[in-house]
């Protein structure tokens, strides 16, 4: 890797250019004895002909590559994963079952996640149209849009600040299963 | 207030500001979600503070401004003198009615999933029971709509769960019954003028079943709620004993 980022992407191109019909052709070799061929050799095939003789831009995951470690996991985070007594290993649920209000997966005893995020948003509507929550309303939202322009021109935001007011760093819960009672692992009746 | 760095939860006077913000807030704002030990330590002060309030509340002669009433009851000493008035006269106008049955068990603790955050602190709501706003009744009133809408009828535990909900809430029944058309509609995208759920995604999630469906109105309906360990029978009903009159009373 790091020869070929010192020799630049001419030399990865070339490369590959040779390597991959010597592949074909030892697989289509291999395929007489026995071993079926990695399909996404012929969709890496088909890309570089498409592309007239150029490898892809990105050879990613969709097509050779598959998700590796970033780094080798140490000695000792090794043996403490794999030997360590079983109170400090990760357990798994087992106490899974099935929300009543919605049919997701939930543990036993409690609250579903899903049904508490909706129901707590209905009462916030309650409570609103109950004026219990008064929403502060801009005292400038009416304003000309001319007027506005001029008022405020606005200033130049940085790309980390538009990230930022993305508010993609706020984790988000991920919406949970359907419960299926062959998938669990005690199966309950 | 004070800063983080000025405000501990081991030292007893931060503890004790802790309480009475955390019980003023509850009463405020009728549940809270909070991390699992605030709301446990919180719920006994909530339940002695509010015990306390109403019962002294049952004593003060009740024709009097709503002013010398919190000035009279010496209870709500107990709160933080900016909140005294605005939480005092919720407690005399609102909670007083609505607890009129009840002298112990004001609040409930339920249990979340960790919070998703760099701590994974243990969640909790605590909230006042029989309010128009208690999480375990529209939750219920969520089961309830939903089997409705499947043609199943309710298991025990539900029932359970609705006779204890509705039990002391004025107007119980009716409510709740208000509360499962509400849920239909607004969770199950129920249309009540043609009666049908039209939405792809709600009939999809509907389409999801009890695994046995004996507990829902079939064979096993009312074994859940029977003791499986000791074999109960219901207690027969008592005779009407007639004593005779004593000849010794004068008539
Ligand atoms: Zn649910």
């Amino acid at each position: 890797m790091s020869l070929s980022l010192r020799l630049g992407g001419s030399f990865l191109n070339e490369a590959l250019l040779g390597w991959v019909p010597r592949l074909t052709l030892g697989l289509g070799a291999s395929k007489t004895s026995g071993i079926a061929r990695d399909s996404r050799l012929d969709d890496l095939k088909k890309q570089i002909e498409a592309n007239n003789g150029q490898p892809p831009f990105m050879i990613d995951n969709g097509t050779i590559l598959r998700a590796a470690p970033k780094k080798k996991m140490s000695h000792r985070r090794h043996r403490t994963k794999l030997y360590t007594p079983g109170d400090k290993q990760m357990h798994p649920l087992n106490n899974i079952v099935r929300c009543p209000a919605c049919g997701h997966v939930k543990r036993s005893h409690f609250m579903c996640m899903h049904c508490f995020a909706e129901i707590r948003t209905f009462l916030k509507g309650k409570k609103r149209e109950n004026g219990l929550i008064k929403d502060v309303e801009n005292p400038q939202s009416d304003l000309d849009p001319v007027d506005e322009r001029i008022l405020y021109p606005g200033k130049f935001v940085q790309e980390d600040e538009r990230m930022l007011q993305k508010k993609e760093w706020i984790p988000v819960r991920e919406e949970p299963l359907m419960y299926n009672s062959k998938q669990t692992k005690h199966i309950k009746r | 207030m004070p800063s983080l760095q000025k405000f501990h939860a081991n030292v007893a006077r931060h503890v004790k500001s802790m309480d009475k913000n955390l019980t003023a807030n509850l009463i405020r704002h009728e549940y809270i979600v909070t991390t699992r030990t605030k709301a446990k330590r919180v719920q006994a002060k909530a339940e002695t503070f509010l015990a306390d309030a109403l019962h002294r509340n049952d004593k003060i002669a009740q024709d009097q401004p709503i002013n010398s009433k919190i000035v009279a009851n010496r209870a709500l000493n107990f709160l933080q003198p900016p909140d005294k008035f605005e939480v005092g006269s919720k407690i005399i106008q609102e909670l007083a009615p609505r607890y009129q049955q009840r002298r112990s068990g004001f609040t409930r603790i339920i249990k979340l999933e960790p919070r998703l955050g760099e701590d994974k602190a243990p969640m909790s709501v605590i909230e006042l029971v029989d309010s128009e706003y208690e999480i375990k009744f529209w939750y219920t009133a969520k089961i309830v709509a939903r089997l409705e809408l499947q043609g199943l009828k309710v298991d025990d535990i539900t029932q359970l769960n609705v006779q204890k909900l509705t039990k002391f809430r004025p107007e119980g029944e009716k409510e709740f019954a208000a509360a499962v058309e509400t849920c239909k509609v607004e969770f199950f995208k129920y249309d009540p003028e043609t009666q049908q759920v039209t939405d792809p995604e709600a009939l999809k999630n509907l389409e999801n079943l009890p695994v046995n469906l004996e507990y829902y109105g079939g064979d096993l309906s009312g074994s859940l709620v029977a003791s499986k360990r000791f074999k109960t029978q219901p207690r027969p009903e008592k005779e009407q004993a007639e004593i005779p009159v004593s000849p010794f009373v004068a008539k």
